[in-house]
């Protein structure tokens, strides 16, 4: 129920005669964005209006709602790590707003750079590739997106922190947000692979470490793994200096592990 | 504890793909490739009505007479395909019947009621994302 988008109507009408009709409509409607499935956001609202076209069509993975005025549905975002699929919502006044639901993990926001051998420290967001998916087919510029996430309206920014290992190693990392900030959630972005494909020897295990206490571990041979999740709030908490630690064995040097912090949080 | 030193990151200074001009943050950070900050900025985007999926009753009774018209002209602008009743007594159940036939056959347009008080709301469903 909380989902539904409520009106309440109080009229009481007076029956002039055995039947009295009363006409109701909804007294605005409920915006073609769905504000309330949205998580974190990456939008650009455009001088020009944007025609609903086939073309614009093509750029969507799947449609799930169309009409002369908005199209929305997700838009395929490949990286080296795997793909995702962010929602991508446009409409005829400029809005293009590409966003993961409100339950996916934020981290999907992460686009790896580089390949599984060479991973590189580049900092882009799955996002911003969808925006530039959909203006190219759209045939738009695109300016640099604004960010929000439609879950935490207080909260004012996002940090991504990026560790990778393009070879066999182990490291530590530190993170503390200050007291007066308010952290709304923190979510990571981990994965690990070997790709040797050589007399079967391309084995990895790769682990991630929070405090002490082994959250993700993934291995295998000649493949990619990957785990994506939100940390649950009594595991990060501001004010407190919290320990990441990431390691990867492999036999040859074929592979890498990474993974990406990604918190949501309100600074003064 | 000794090893963790406070970075002030001025992002004003700092050329990465993404990074919001003059935001800064104040962190405790090491041992990272590579970090970004990006600014969470508010944001009404004011979008075109969206379809109506559905309409909501919770309560209904033998007052109550609800009428389709689908060509009326001033209507609900767009169709509604389901809809709801909560509550509905013997004397109204036939009517009920008839009703979700016809929201079957064909797309809503418009909803009358002919009577509803202040124990009758009626609730706009969206569509939902899942």
């Amino acid at each position: 129920m909380k989902k539904l988008a409520i009106a309440f109507i109080g009229l009481v009408m007076a029956l002039n005669y055995g039947m009295s009709q009363t006409q109701l409509k909804p007294p605005q409607g409920a915006l073609a964005f769905p504000a309330e499935s949205a998580g974190i956001s990456a939008y650009v609202k455009t001088d020009k209006p944007i025609r609903i076209t086939d073309a614009l069509t093509k750029a969507f993975y799947n449609v799930q709602d169309v009409s002369d005025s908005h199209i929305i549905g997700t838009v395929e975002v490949e990286h080296f790590v795997g793909k995702v699929y962010p929602h991508v919502y446009v409409d005829t006044a400029g809005w293009i707003v590409a966003f993961f639901l409100a339950a996916e993990p934020t981290a999907l926001v992460m686009h790896w750079s580089g390949d599984t051998n060479n991973p590189t420290a580049a900092i882009k967001t799955t996002l911003e590739v969808a925006l530039e998916k959909v203006a190219e087919a759209a045939r738009l510029p695109l300016t640099q997106p604004s960010f929000y996430d439609f879950r935490f309206p207080e909260a004012n920014s996002m940090l991504i922190l990026l560790r990778i290992l393009p070879a066999a190693d182990t490291k530590v990392m530190y993170v503390k947000l200050p007291e007066n900030h308010v952290l709304y959630i923190a979510s990571y972005y981990f994965y690990g692979c070997n790709f040797c494909r050589w007399a079967n020897e391309g084995w990895y295990t790769a682990e991630l470490w929070l405090d002490g206490a082994m959250i993700s571990r993934v291995e295998g041979q000649d493949n990619l793994r990957s785990v994506v999740k939100d940390i649950p709030s009594r595991d990060f908490q501001i004010d407190q200096l919290h320990e990441l630690k990431i390691s990867l064995r492999q036999n040859r040097e074929c592979g890498s592990a990474g993974v990406a912090l990604v918190l949501i949080y309100r600074a003064p | 504890m000794n090893r963790i030193f406070a970075v002030v990151i001025s992002f004003g200074a700092l050329n990465l793909t993404g990074l919001c001009q003059n935001e800064s943050i104040n962190a405790e950070i090491e041992g990272w490739n590579a970090w970004a900050v990006y600014t969470l900025s508010t944001v009404e985007i004011l979008t075109p009505l969206q379809k109506l999926s559905a309409v909501f009753f919770s309560h209904y009774d033998n007052r109550t007479l609800i009428v389709f018209a689908p060509s009326f002209p001033t209507t609900i602008a767009t169709p509604l395909k389901r809809i709801f009743f909560s509550h509905a007594d013997a004397a109204s159940q036939a009517m009920l019947e008839k009703i979700v036939i016809e929201t079957t056959a064909q797309p809503l347009k418009t909803v009358y009621v002919s009577h509803y008080d202040a124990i009758t709301y009626i609730i706009l469903k969206t569509p939902l994302i899942k």
